[in-house]
Formats: structure tokens, C-alpha cells, sequence
């Protein structure tokens, strides 16, 4: 009996070292799971700070995006992100690499939204980028720059399709991620930019006041204190053609023809699929008018009052009859949103959205639309 | 008899001096009620916040008569709403005001914006004292909420509420 027992406990032995040695299937990559997670530019910052997480934004206190114990947010804006590949024709005349962080690993992760949708593993995808998608750009080194919204030609049609197929792929890479998320695309309200940005000082050598975008229907003057229309610090300048080549487009146009194109990928690759939607930011923001405004109603009535022009008061009749003050929405880049748009007028409408796609008490399904 | 006396007589101290220590705590107890939240008993149905209340309605009453009534003609002017003015009290906290923009001032409270290259601005708060601002608070979205800015004020300064 004692030998039997022996031999077994051998035979055990002998299996268990042997199943040590072969190893058994490869563990699992690292996951930090979230719910949701949002991707784009420095606009996009606020649609993850409206759901509870700053990203990486150096020099605040916690708190600043206040977090829901319903649900975690993983915020990923990084600067001038762009789906759209290419070269920059940057304002002040230089030219830069398309800051792609879609695909090329960015942030202090350094990671690439494929590997951040494996990471996170969200349940519901924000994606926002804009500012730096409309700027001019060279596919091939030809002049004038080939790439070009706002035009009516092949240079348009080359940055669309450029644009569209990266959105294509984004949208699939998320929604092949491992917890099937819903992707919301946000599009983008009008920009007003005052003046050419970032201020000289600001970044290095090379790329200060490389972006100016105005809404304005003719080239605008710069009205500083930063940049000049001509790139040099100061204010002043009418806008020129940074390759003295190209002509005047507003923003204005060249986002009508942007979220034109978010939604023709929504309807024509993914028409038939629920879990792609376009979040419509630009609703809030963009006033009865729709046009740049300063100053919106406060929710519900932001898109359907028109606050009045000289006391910014709203005359409202939702959800009682009375006079409301407007809120001042735009930081003073006329560009980024100011706290109160954050918080007061985007916040509402994107949480219930996001509450609505968790399955999650107080979720709205008409506040994504 | 006499002991029956003697008792009635111990009883009759006993009650006078159980009576004046009553008398006395009531009395401390009315001497030292002051505007303080009063210590909740069990089975007490009357709000405890009743007394703050009375006292906080009162306070402002007093401070806020002077103001309504000589406000125009003495109150100081507002500090300039311009980079200035409130750099000057943003940089000794937080340094470099070379990306610091006004956002806008009114009724004593003012918002700047601070850009960052290429990120999202941040933000900040201030509050005018006599002929200068102070700042109040600093921050990329939440920056106004529980920090006194009026409900009328703060939506035109760009204030979350």
C-alpha cells in the first residue's frame, strides 16, 4: 500500500512539473476597464471633462471634472489631434507632420486609439476632433496645398476622403473592441478664433500662431494680443494666405462641410448599425442662428431662444414663462468651451446621452441627437 | 409629632433647593443660548436649523442697509477687467501670465483663461476687493460652483452654477 501510494504522489509529481514546463495559454493583456472613453483634440477635453475625468491636464486641482459614482470615464484628448494624415500647411508658413492620434501612439500612455479601445476596454466611445482636421494640408508635395476644406474642387475632395476613411477605420477599430461600445461621434460647433494661436512662448520655436481658422465671411484682421495676421507677436494684420497661394475659407464653411461628412460615414457604412450615432455638440452651442455665438440660452432652451444681443438676458417660456441670464459659453479663444459651457450647457444633454447608452437611470436617448 | 415636623421641614429645604438649582439652570440655560445649532435631543420634532435661520436672516439685513443706500455714491469702482489687472493677482500664485486672457468681469467677480499650446485652457476666479482682485479659485471646468459668485453674475462671467 505504501509503495502505491508512493508511486502516485511520483506520477503526480511527474505531471504537475511536466504542465509547469509546457505553460498553459498566454495570460491575458493587461486591461484597466472603463466605461467610457473619450478621444480627440483639445476640444474634445471638455466632452471627457462633462463626463468626469480631466485626462491629463497639468496644473489643476482634482475636481475639476467632478465624477458620477455611476459610471468611470477615461479622458484621452491630446492637442491638435487629427485623423486626417498628411502634412500641415501651418499659418505662420511652416509645415509639421499631422499630429495623427488616432494611429500614431500619443499622450503619456502612448498609446493609439486601437490600443487604448484594448486597454480601457470602454462600453461607450466619444470621439471628437475638429480644429486642427480643417486646416490645409499636402497629401503630395504639389503646390498648392492638396488637401483643402471649404473648396469646391479635387483639393476638397481629396481631404474629405481622406477624412472619412480615417473616421471609417477609427469607428471600426472601437466597435471591434472587446466590449462591443457604442461609438458616438461628436460633430463640431462653429469656432471663431480672434487671432492666430498658440501664443509665441507657448510652444517651441517653429509652430507659435501656426493655426487660425476665423468664421468670418472675408479675411478677418487679427485682433492680438498674441499673433498677427502676418505671425508675428503682436496684434493687427489682415489674414493672408499662408502659401500665398491658397484663398480665404471661413471655419464656417469648412465644418458644414466636416459634419456633412460625419454624417454620410454614420449613414453610409454604418446606416444599419445602432451603436454608431453622431452626438450632435454643435446643436448646443451654435444657437438658433447657427452661427459662432459667445453667449447660449441655458438647457433646454439653449438651441431654441436667441439670447438678446445687447443685455444677454433669454426670454424663455420652458419650463415657466420669465427672463433668464444667457451664459457666456466660449472661453476667450472663441475656440474652447469656457467652464459654464462645460458644465452647465454640454454636460446636461452628454450625460444623459452616455447614461442612456449604459442602461443607466436617467439616461436620455433623444439628448445624443 | 416633632418627628413628623422635622421631616415636612427637610422636605420643604430639599424642595427649595432643588427648586433653585432649577431655577438656576434655566436661567444659564437661557443665558447661553446664542445663534449656535442646539444639540438635538431624541424625539425632538422641532428643526434644530430654526435658530441659525432666524440669525442668518437677520445678519444680512443689517449689513446689506448701508450698501442699498449709499452704494452709487460711494461704493469703489470695479477693478479694470483687463490681462493687468487680473494678472497682477494671478501671478503670485501661479506664475507666467503671458497666455492670461480677461474673460469677463461684472458685479465684482471676474473669470480669466489661460492657454496651455496646444491644451485645453484653464481657468480662473476672481474677486474684487476695494481696487484690486483676488483670486478666488483655479481650474479647467469647475471653477465656480460653492464659491459665492450671485446666480445672476455668474452665467455672463462664463461660471459653471
Amino acid at each position: 500500500m505504501r509503495k502505491f501510494i508512493l508511486l502516485a504522489a511520483g506520477v503526480l509529481l511527474s505531471v504537475g512539473t511536466l504542465a509547469a514546463c509546457v505553460g498553459g495559454p498566454p495570460p491575458p493583456p493587461p486591461t484597466d476597464p472603463h466605461d467610457v472613453l473619450t478621444v480627440g483634440d483639445s476640444v474634445s477635453f471638455s466632452l471627457g471633462c462633462a463626463l468626469g475625468d480631466p485626462g491629463e491636464i497639468a496644473g489643476i486641482p482634482p475636481g475639476s471634472c467632478p465624477s458620477t459614482p455611476d459610471y468611470s470615464t477615461h479622458n484621452d484628448w491630446v492637442g491638435a489631434c487629427t485623423m486626417t494624415p498628411g502634412t500641415l500647411s501651418l499659418y505662420n508658413g511652416g509645415t509639421a507632420g499631422a499630429p495623427n492620434c488616432n494611429s500614431v501612439p500619443a499622450g503619456s500612455r502612448n498609446l493609439t486609439w486601437q490600443d487604448e479601445a484594448n486597454f480601457f476596454v470602454p462600453r461607450v466611445v466619444v470621439i471628437n476632433t475638429a480644429g486642427w482636421e480643417i486646416q490645409d494640408r499636402f497629401f503630395s508635395f504639389s503646390q498648392p496645398p492638396d488637401g483643402q476644406w471649404g473648396a469646391n474642387n479635387q483639393f476638397f475632395n481629396n481631404i474629405a476622403a481622406q477624412y472619412t476613411n480615417q473616421l471609417f477605420n477609427a469607428i471600426n477599430a472601437f466597435r471591434s473592441s472587446p466590449r462591443d461600445p457604442v461609438v458616438l461621434i461628436a460633430n463640431a460647433p462653429y469656432i471663431d478664433p480672434p487671432q492666430p494661436l498658440p501664443a509665441p512662448g507657448s510652444v517651441p520655436a517653429g509652430v507659435e500662431c501656426s493655426w487660425w481658422e476665423p468664421n468670418d465671411g472675408g479675411p478677418p484682421v487679427s485682433q492680438g494680443p498674441d499673433c498677427t495676421g502676418d505671425s508675428t507677436p503682436g496684434s493687427g494684420g489682415q489674414w493672408r494666405s499662408p502659401t500665398g497661394n491658397t484663398s480665404y475659407r471661413s471655419s464656417h464653411g469648412k465644418l458644414d462641410q466636416l459634419n456633412a461628412m460625419i454624417n454620410q460615414v454614420k449613414s453610409q457604412y454604418f446606416g444599419g448599425d445602432p451603436k454608431v450615432q453622431v452626438f450632435n455638440f454643435k446643436k448646443h452651442f451654435n444657437g438658433t442662428n447657427n452661427d459662432y455665438n459667445d453667449y447660449v440660452c441655458p438647457p433646454p432652451n439653449d438651441f431654441t431662444v436667441t439670447p438678446d444681443p445687447l443685455t444677454h438676458n433669454c426670454a424663455i417660456t420652458n419650463p415657466s414663462p420669465g427672463v433668464v441670464p444667457a451664459i457666456l459659453a466660449r472661453a476667450p479663444d472663441k475656440g474652447h468651451l469656457s467652464p459654464a459651457g462645460t458644465t452647465d450647457i454640454l454636460k446636461p444633454y452628454l450625460d444623459q446621452c452616455v447614461r442612456s447608452k449604459l442602461g443607466l437611470g436617467g439616461g436620455v436617448p433623444a439628448s445624443c441627437t | 409629632m416633632r418627628r413628623v415636623t422635622a421631616r415636612v421641614k427637610r422636605m420643604k429645604r430639599t424642595l427649595l433647593t432643588t427648586g433653585l438649582l432649577l431655577g438656576g439652570l434655566a436661567l444659564a440655560a437661557c443665558g447661553s443660548a446664542g445663534p449656535g445649532v442646539q444639540a438635538r435631543q431624541a424625539g425632538d420634532t422641532t428643526p434644530t436649523t430654526t435658530p441659525e435661520t432666524t440669525t442668518t436672516t437677520a445678519a444680512p439685513a443689517t449689513t446689506a442697509a448701508p450698501a442699498t443706500t449709499v452704494a452709487p455714491a460711494t461704493a469703489p469702482a470695479q477693478p479694470p477687467c483687463t490681462d493687468e489687472a487680473l494678472g497682477a493677482a494671478y501671478a503670485p500664485q501661479h506664475g507666467n501670465t503671458a497666455a492670461l486672457r480677461a474673460q469677463s468681469c461684472e458685479g465684482g467677480w471676474a473669470t480669466s483663461s489661460e492657454g496651455h499650446g496646444y491644451g485645453p485652457p484653464t481657468f480662473t476666479l476672481y474677486r474684487a476687493e476695494g481696487d484690486h482682485w483676488v483670486v478666488v479659485n483655479h481650474s479647467a471646468a469647475k471653477l465656480c460652483e460653492g464659491q459665492g459668485v450671485p446666480p445672476d453674475v455668474a452665467p455672463r462671467i462664463g461660471c459653471d452654477t
